[in-house]
């Protein structure tokens, strides 16, 4: 079954900015370019990948924000939401890839020795590892 | 780490087993490995844990899945636009990609 897909007003002024910034390289004849790649990739999701399979579990952040989907294409990501009862698929947000090699790396040491417990825990999310039962005895 | 007090909890998915375990498992048997292996040395003490290739992948998922979570609500530019975009979705402020893409195609640009 396809998804209708929609925008908000937020997602269509990033498309439209995306989509200026590609013409202005596809009018100099650089087809190439990575403002064009970005532009075309956003079309192809929009056009075929969104509508076709936007459930994908794989996309789907998890606990209290379980409903949101990112779809990542490279530089660039899209954001989503889906209404089961249209069906469609709500674009919310078409943004720049976040790309913090330093946030990612105190988010993990974070979740590893347990630091980000608490608000882990207060956004309905519990790693799997974490859920692991293990005797007492083996806790060094 | 994991634990209840008085009534103990038992994960059916995980095996505390001998080193000698080791030894018995062969290709054949690895593909087809449901639980998750706890290997232990003589004094019970965990030494090893041995768990199937889809199952490590799924939880590396899983952790991809959490921090891209974590990411999204700590990077401020993202998380503004979200919450506008997430209102106007309320507010039925949505357009469909069609007619947007035909708008902006004739160079022109109204909102919905």
């Amino acid at each position: 079954m396809d998804y209708e897909v929609e925008l908000t007003n937020v997602a269509e002024d990033s498309y439209d900015r995306f989509r200026a910034k590609a013409q202005t390289y596809i009018c100099r004849g650089l087809h190439n370019h990575s403002a064009v790649r970005n532009f075309y990739a956003i079309q192809k999701a929009l056009d075929e990948t969104i509508p076709l399979d936007p459930l994908n579990p794989e996309l789907a952040l998890v606990g209290h924000l379980s409903f949101l989907y990112i779809l990542p294409l490279g530089q660039v990501s899209i954001t989503y939401t889906i209404n089961e009862a249209k069906p469609a698929v709500i674009v919310q947000t078409i943004a720049r890839t976040i790309n913090n090699e330093g946030m990612r790396q105190w988010l993990n040491t974070g979740i590893e020795n347990g630091e980000l417990g608490p608000l882990l825990q207060s956004l309905g999310i519990q790693p799997s590892l974490l859920k692991m039962q293990v005797n007492s005895r083996y806790a060094h | 780490m994991a634990e209840t007090k008085g009534i103990p909890t038992i994960d059916p998915n995980v095996q505390y087993v001998g080193v000698s375990k080791l030894r018995t498992l062969n290709a054949t048997k690895l593909r087809s490995l449901d639980n998750t292996l706890v290997i232990q040395d003589p004094d019970d003490k965990p030494l090893a844990v041995v768990l199937s290739y889809e199952q490590f992948m799924e939880m590396q998922q899983e952790r991809e899945r959490i921090i891209a979570t974590l990411e999204t609500l700590f990077d401020k530019t993202e998380q503004a636009d979200l919450l506008k975009a997430l209102q106007q979705t309320q507010n039925g402020k949505t357009k469909p990609f069609s007619v947007v893409r035909k708008t902006l195609a004739k160079g022109s640009k109204g909102k919905g």
